[in-house]
């Protein structure tokens, strides 16, 4: 018997929330439209309201009926026009919802709950618009029913006119239709209430009290039961008629009729007034003004409009073929109506079929561990099918007739899986719904105006991604209502409209859901965003200058980072939007953001339609085969045999792969997994021994495997000899890239990139994805198991884990080390310079080293202003002095070697500003566009071509370009840097540069020697040994990186020899503080970037006052 | 209460049949790198992944008391605590806590015995192969000892579990 209560309860807690779903929209719907609310969608709310606190009734919840009965009286009077929609009304019914929404999600507890402040609420604001009330536009008056209603004369039985007789007892069921001498109402009397009821979808209904004899107990009694009928309907008359207590007093007789209007079905209104079936009493209602009476039911939509209408009540009611029984004219069974919540549901289904609300479908509940036990067999269904078209081959050779039905039940089986994976999808209005609300309370509180337009609601996602789609999504909102959107002056200031306008929408690309929020407010200042970060140290000054506009947007992502100015309740406390990011990372998708300053911001999440399929790269490493989820899979890399060399180098003892610019960490999977690589020796699969072997084997061996090719013993022998191979080397031993080649998956974790190496690549297929057993929560490599096409289990890895689980750590910190490989890798190349080519506006290609470069802009030429007769550049927020070098250098007549096949290229018209890597120095030198950046030896010929400020000339791609120095062209221009520079006399001192690119070796020896130093030279620490140890020298300045002997190994070799106290400086492209400390900790006195020329004289200046 | 029974080299073990969801002939198994070594992997049985437990190791025995590990064995595969749920509430708070499939790979396959519950002794102190930890009780049966197993704890699942 329990049991079934809680079944039942179970029901009522699912239909309640049903309701309440529909109520939320429908309230937000009447808040924005007030009175020009659509009838319907305010009856549908009253019947939301109303249906909860019935059931509530019948559970005896006293609370919630209560608390809903409040509301719906409210209700009441808004639909019946006598109040209007002020914003104190739907405020307290929001409030009212809120509390209903808690009580109905603890349904045992909910007696408990207070909810005393919102009906004190909604009573202050009906017992205020109950005096409030001016005399009747509308005519019918809820809490007047002293009005006395218009003589009633007696019955009169015209054929339109519908007579309601009332059954004189009570015992009597008023099924016959006989006036048996009760009172009888003539709805013919009281038009306009009919045609007002009408409108509203009213039905009339007769109810008989028996009241007391004794004066006092029928005024008492009566009065109760007035109050009830008012609490549903309008009273429109009573039978005796009187007007007031007194009156009622003297009235003789026991028995009132009194005739009510009301939306509610008949046997609703009987379990809510309390009543005997037999008392009560339904009118036909007649349809307006003199038509045969039809049954106008509540939820008819047309019926709704405002305007009273008359004769297509006809048209509309064939159209709307009532649920209610046929008519029977005249009068009725009570019992014929259907049961109240069967009805309202129906209602709700037709009536938004019309309307734009959300769609209820025919529906029935399902648990998810059944559906999830029917994927599961759908899943074995198609692996059978799989053994089975297998199996079919041989068996069709017998039986012919075999393959056609093996082929049915494959597309059968194919389409019972799709079918089955879909019964979990789940619309994300589920999700999306909930936010005009959230958008709603947001916008009271911070005061601002805030439109949000949901699209795409019907888009389908999984279960399991809607679930968890939620927390982000509203995090998300929060933080577009607390720092995207203006307040309204301000938006009306900037010429926007008042209210923020925010989008949610869902939409298919690419076989992914995409879920974008834009807004049209502030935007994010993407040098706002570094700023920040460098305050938070979560980036370096380096990174920041070189930082695009999109990845400094995505640092708004990263951990700890917050924009706002102020910790407000509603966000602003850095925790947010990484965690927005972990969590759609886990589901697989991925999170972008664009942003315009002044035009608002996007931020996109991209997400798999379900998360129990997904596509995966099946792939082996040592013998075992793994799922790779294809999301964050960037490429797969094929290291070559040949090319291993190039592509893989060991920085530090770690391998990176040189794919295009970048340098990726490499992660070997079997290794990380330990994995032992060896193959048993009775390994049933030659070829792939071979093939392993292929790619394994060092030069020799190769040979051998390729004569195994005709000798699958031989192919044996050599796998076997590779096992050897591997057991005698150490672990490190697979890091030896003469062992590492194979496929490099380069995988993609919250925008870091690195590679995994596999052995093979097997295949690309749809896995299903189960759970991981507990047995296994502790490795992060794993993030869940699924089922191979022949059955066997397979681990689905876990990127981020893997990661974890291979001390790659991308965190702000190793994002600059990541830069430092660059660095390394800079000196692996030697001799080799990046160098940009720019073409002046005469014509001339000059280059500049890149690391002399902080960046290049491209401007345009409107931006170019002369401030006293100088040019200058306005560009981001700041001034820039230009420099036009071939002006400055006097070449500008020169034209040297414009090709005419250049000429055709892109003529934006735009010009670009190379902005030099000198501290504080805000001028950059103007060029007319960036023709390439090469990356080659420079040959620099200082002879050829000479200028002041020109270092000199080489020839790249048999075109001559000139090189600048830059600092000594900015200074011919007359710019100081801020600090001007120290006054050095390094007359009689002999100084020594080594430096491996002759470039910066010039560049270096140019700067001593203009102050008088007597400069020698070399290329590396060797070389630089042997001078030192033939000369005397008082001071070295040396570059770090230098391939046969690096500056530190030199600065060490030095130490304890003669030349140990000889000053040394140290040179370096890119400065950093690890690398400061770590020169300082190697006896250098400084390090310096190796073009600022300032900072180097700064440092020799106080070499020379020791 | 009814006992499936199996052999473990010279072990004679039991496991209460409640718990017990079916036994099938060894097969494929896939192993999961990085876990302890008595985790021989995972199974999938009709659709489900199933974690199955190498008794052998789990219960401390050398390679060579192990004997050939080419052996053909077969695995006992649990029910889960909600399966068991159904069937036995009590049984399933008490000696079920694991919520995943797990199975164990045994020896060979003996009978199921019907055994008294009054019968059920402590395990002797000089019983070699096996720790007491593992052991739920013993019951003598035609002059073997019948070991009955307590799953819980080879499945590391019970705080005083040695492992």
């Amino acid at each position: 018997m329990s049991e079934e209560d809680d079944e039942l309860l179970g029901m009522f807690v699912q239909e309640a929330t049903e309701h309440l779903e529909t109520i939320e929209p429908d309230l937000l719907t009447l808040e924005e439209q007030g009175d020009n609310t659509d009838p319907e969608i305010i009856n549908r709310l009253f019947r939301g309201v109303h249906s909860i606190k019935g059931s509530a009734g019948f559970f005896g919840l006293s609370s919630i009926t209560k608390l809903s009965h409040t509301m719906e009286n409210l209700l009441g009077k808004v639909r019946e026009k006598s109040m209007s929609v002020t914003p104190a009304v739907t405020d307290s019914l929001l409030s009212g919802l809120d509390k209903l929404q808690t009580m109905i999600h603890d349904v045992t507890g909910s007696d408990a709950v207070d909810a005393s402040e919102q009906i004190a609420t909604i009573q202050a604001i009906l017992e205020g618009a109950g005096m409030a009330i001016s005399p009747p536009k509308e005519l019918p008056k809820p809490a007047a029913p002293e009005e006395k209603p218009a003589e009633k004369p007696a019955a009169d039985n015209g054929p339109k006119g519908v007579v309601l007789t009332a059954t004189a007892l009570p015992p009597t069921p008023p099924k016959s239709a006989a006036p048996a001498g009760g009172h009888s109402f003539n709805l013919e009397n009281h038009l306009a209430d009919v045609t007002d009821a009408i409108t509203h979808g009213r039905r009339f209904y007769v109810v008989t009290n028996s009241l007391p004899a004794g004066k006092e107990d029928k005024v008492t009694q009566y009065n109760t039961i007035k109050a009830l009928m008012e609490s549903v309907g309008a009273i429109v008359a009573t039978q005796p008629s009187f007007d007031s207590n007194k009156e009622l007093e003297a009235l003789s007789d026991t028995t009132v009729y009194t005739l009510i209007s009301t939306v509610l079905e008949e046997d609703l209104l009987l379990s809510l007034l309390q009543l005997d079936a037999s008392l009560l009493e339904k009118l036909p209602t007649p349809a307006m003004p003199a038509t045969a009476p039809a049954p106008a039911t509540a939820a008819a939509p047309a019926a709704r409009k405002p305007t009273p209408r008359a004769p297509p009540a006809d048209d509309e009611d064939e159209n709307q073929p009532p649920e209610e029984a046929p008519y029977v004219p005249r009068l009725r069974k009570p019992r014929q109506a259907p049961l109240p919540k069967k009805s309202s549901t129906t209602r709700v289904e037709s009536s938004t079929g019309k309307s734009s609300n959300p769609m209820v479908e025919e529906t029935l509940r399902v648990s998810v561990s059944l559906l999830d036990e029917l994927i599961n067999n759908a899943g074995e269904l198609v692996l059978a099918r799989n053994q089975l078209s297998r199996a079919a081959v041989e068996v069709q050779a017998k039986f012919p007739h075999f393959g056609p039905l093996v082929q049915n039940l494959d597309s059968i089986t194919s389409r019972i899986q799709e079918r089955v994976m879909q019964a979990r999808m789940q619309p994300v209005s589920v999700v999306f719904n909930k936010f005009p609300r959230i958008v709603r309370d947001l916008a009271h509180k911070l005061g601002k105006k805030i439109d949000l337009e949901l699209r795409g609601g019907d888009v389908d996602l999984d279960k399991s991604v809607i679930e968890h789609l939620s927390d982000p999504l509203t995090h998300m909102i929060r933080n577009v209502a607390d720092h995207a959107i203006e307040l309204p002056q301000d938006r009306l200031a900037m010429h926007k409209p008042e209210a923020g306008q925010v989008e949610l929408a869902a939409y298919h690309e690419n076989g992914l859901v995409n879920i974008a929020l834009s807004d049209d407010g502030a935007g994010i200042d993407a040098e706002r965003v570094k700023a920040k970060a460098l305050e938070r140290g979560l980036i370096t000054e380096r990174q920041a200058d070189t930082m695009s506009e999109e990845d400094a947007l995505d640092l708004i992502f990263a951990p700890g980072f917050s924009m706002a100015k102020k910790v407000s309740d509603v966000s602003g406390r850095g925790v947010g939007m990484d965690v927005v990011r972990t969590n759609i990372e886990k589901l697989g998708g991925t999170v972008q953001i664009q942003s315009k300053v002044g035009k608002g911001t996007t931020i996109t999440l991209k997400l798999p339609l379900t998360l129990a399929i997904i596509p995966a790269m099946i792939v082996s490493a040592g013998r075992q085969r793994f799922a790779i989820p294809e999301i964050g899979l960037v490429e797969i890399v094929r290291v070559a045999e040949s090319d291993r060399a190039q592509q893989i180098e060991i920085v530090g003892n770690a391998p990176v792969l040189r794919l295009r610019n970048m340098l990726l960490p490499l992660v070997d999977l079997a290794d990380v997994l330990d994995i032992p690589r060896n193959w048993p020796p009775n390994s049933s699969d030659p070829e792939r021994r071979e093939r392993l072997s292929d790619r394994r084997a060092t030069q020799k061996k190769a040979q051998e495997a390729a004569f195994s090719t005709a000798n699958p013993k031989a192919g044996v022998k050599s796998a076997n000899a590779i096992k050897e191979e591997r057991r005698d080397g150490p672990n490190g031993d697979r890091r030896d890239p003469n062992n590492l080649v194979a496929y490099v998956m380069v995988l993609n974790v919250g925008g870091n990139e690195f590679g995994m190496v596999v052995d093979e690549v097997l295949d690309s297929e749809e896995i299903v994805v189960k759970p991981l057993p507990a047995f296994f929560k502790d490795n992060p490599c794993f993030s869940a198991t699924t089922i191979l096409g022949d059955g066997s289990v397979s681990l689905i890895i876990d990127y981020a884990g893997l990661m974890e689980q291979a001390k790659i750590n991308f965190s702000n910190v190793e994002r600059a080390t990541r830069m430092d490989l660059d660095e390394e890798r800079r000196a692996a190349l030697r001799e080799k310079q990046n160098i940009i080519l720019l073409e002046t506006g005469t014509g001339l290609i000059m280059g500049i080293v890149h690391s002399m470069v902080r960046r290049v802009e491209k401007i345009s030429p409107v931006l170019l202003d002369t401030i006293g007769g100088l040019p200058y550049v306005r560009y981001d927020g700041k001034t820039f002095r230009a420099i036009y070098p071939d002006m400055v250098m006097g070449l500008e007549g020169m034209g040297l070697s414009r090709s005419n096949a250049d000429s055709d290229e892109e003529e934006d018209g735009n010009l670009c500003m190379v902005v030099p890597n000198i501290p504080d120095l805000q001028a950059g030198l103007i060029f007319s566009r960036i023709i390439d950046t090469r990356e080659t030896n420079i040959d620099l010929d200082c002879r050829a071509i000479q200028a002041p400020g020109l270092f000199g000339s080489a020839q790249i791609d048999d075109r001559v370009v000139l090189f600048p120095d830059v600092n000594a062209v900015f200074e011919m221009a007359g710019i100081r840097p801020p600090a001007p520079p120290p006054s050095v006399e390094g007359g009689g001192f002999r100084v020594l540069v080594v430096d491996d690119t002759p470039f910066l070796r010039v560049l270096t020896s140019n700067y001593l020697s203009s102050v008088g130093f007597s400069v020698d030279q070399a290329e590396d620490g060797q070389a630089a040994i042997q001078k030192l140890n033939l000369g005397n020298y008082d001071l070295l300045v040396t570059d770090l990186n230098m391939p046969v002997m690096d500056g530190f190994e030199l600065a060490n070799e030095l130490n304890g020899t003669r030349h140990a106290d000889l000053p040394m400086i140290a040179t370096t492209s890119s400065i950093s503080s690890e690398l400061e400390d770590r020169c300082l900790r190697t006896g250098f006195v400084s390090c310096v970037p190796n073009i600022d020329k300032n900072r180097l004289l700064k440092v020799v200046s106080t070499l020379r006052h020791r | 209460m009814l006992v499936s029974t199996f052999t473990l080299g010279e072990l004679y073990l039991g496991i209460n049949i409640r718990l017990v969801r079916e036994i099938n002939r060894s097969m494929e198994c896939t192993p999961v790198p990085g876990s302890p070594n008595y985790i021989r992997g995972m199974l999938n049985i009709r659709g489900r992944v199933i974690t199955l437990f190498d008794l052998k190791t789990r219960l401390g025995w050398s390679r060579q008391e192990s004997g050939e590990p080419k052996t053909k064995h077969y695995n006992v595969i649990m029910k889960t605590r909600d399966e068991v749920l159904k069937i036995d509430q009590e049984l399933a708070l008490t000696k079920c806590p694991w919520e995943d499939p797990v199975g164990l790979a045994v020896d060979q396959l003996g009978d199921v015995r019907d055994i008294v519950d009054d019968n059920i002794l402590p395990p002797p102190a000089n019983l070699t192969g096996i720790s007491a930890d593992f052991i739920h009780g013993v019951v003598e049966f035609e002059r073997n000892l019948l070991i009955i197993l307590d799953v819980a704890t080879v499945l590391g699942l019970n705080s005083q579990a040695s492992s």
